[in-house]
């Protein structure tokens, strides 16, 4: 960039300053290439960064008491607000280098956006969510009703196996074959039920948490992904 | 080393550097000047210039200086002022500092 795309840039950048400023800050500008001579102007417009970075500069000189802002540092004074990451080198397209001063936050605009899209987007929303959460009623219902198919069968096996047991002690005066058999299969039906309980167990104690936590762990993922 | 200073000490270099001249300088010089004592971007000068001359520490006048205009910077009697104040206030600073640094304190 010359002096000249510079100063015109330059210009165009302070467009939104009062016109008395803009002529002060250009004519101070001019002044300055005038001054180091012709032979420094592309040593000036290098030091100077980018017009951007200038006009950033006197607008925030004009706007704000930024007397807090500037420090010293060993790579000389220098305010954060406005340094430039050079790239790669200075002959790369300008246009790259990341410039930034005082951002406003552009959440709350996101989030505004996000709102008015969801409200348009309603009359689609609506029916799929409540498609989407009968399916989950459902799902869940499901599990609920093979919990307690599971509950009553083991309840069942245990009375099961115990009466057989019984019925098969008491038959062992008339028929030991018969007694014993019953008796056998009435211990096995006691101790698939055992079984089951402990599996039963094992899930209200276990299994029940652990989903919970889930879905717990799942929801606050969602809402805190917003916050930093 | 890295010393954190607030803008108030510029405003006193700039003071400085153009009170040296009875009838003032103009920009591109005192950017030279300043640039001698500290290392500041050549951008950052306008708007403590500008700043300085709102607050009427700084009056400018263009003088005719081959073929053009060239605008000069003058130190005001308040301006003046404003520099003894800064100097005072940088002597008691940077005197305890140095004497601590000496092992004097």
């Amino acid at each position: 960039m010359n002096r000249a795309e510079f100063m015109k840039e330059l210009e165009f950048l302070l467009q939104d300053v009062t016109d008395s400023e803009r002529a002060e800050a250009l004519q101070y500008y001019n002044d300055y290439f005038d001054d180091a001579g012709p032979e420094n102007e592309s040593a000036v417009v290098e030091e100077l960064d980018s017009p951007e970075k200038v006009a950033a500069i006197i607008k925030n000189g004009l706007n704000f008491n930024d007397r807090e802002a500037g420090e010293f540092t060993e790579t000389g004074y220098s305010d954060i607000r406005f340094n430039t990451k050079k790239e790669v080198s200075r002959h790369e397209n300008p246009n790259e280098k990341q410039y930034e001063y005082d951002k406003r936050p552009r959440d709350t605009a996101k989030i505004i956006l996000i709102i008015v899209l969801c409200v348009l987007a309603s009359p689609i929303i609506i029916p799929v969510g409540g498609g989407i959460l009968g399916v989950c009623v459902g799902l869940f219902g499901g599990a609920i009703g093979l919990f307690v198919a599971l509950l009553a069968g083991t309840i069942g096996l245990l009375i099961a196996g115990v009466a057989l047991v019984a019925v098969g002690i008491f038959n062992m005066f008339t028929g030991p074959a018969t007694g014993l058999v019953l008796t056998g299969i009435g211990c096995i039906l006691f101790a698939v039920g055992m079984l089951l309980t402990i599996f039963v167990v094992w899930i209200c104690a276990k299994l029940i948490p652990c989903i919970i936590r889930g879905i717990v762990n799942l929801f606050s993922r969602l809402f805190h992904r917003g916050r930093v | 080393m890295v010393f954190n200073t607030g803008a108030a000490l510029l405003d006193a270099i700039v003071l400085a550097v153009v009170s040296k001249e009875q009838n003032g300088t103009y920009g591109y010089k005192i950017t030279q000047d300043v640039r001698q004592v500290i290392e500041v971007s050549e951008s950052t000068l306008y708007p403590v210039l500008r700043r300085l001359q709102k607050d009427d520490c700084l009056e400018v006048y263009d003088m005719e200086c081959g073929g053009r205009n060239r605008r000069y910077y003058k130190i005001t009697e308040k301006g003046t002022v404003q520099l003894n104040l800064y100097k005072t206030e940088w002597k008691a600073y940077s005197t305890k500092i140095s004497m601590l640094f000496a092992g004097r304190i």
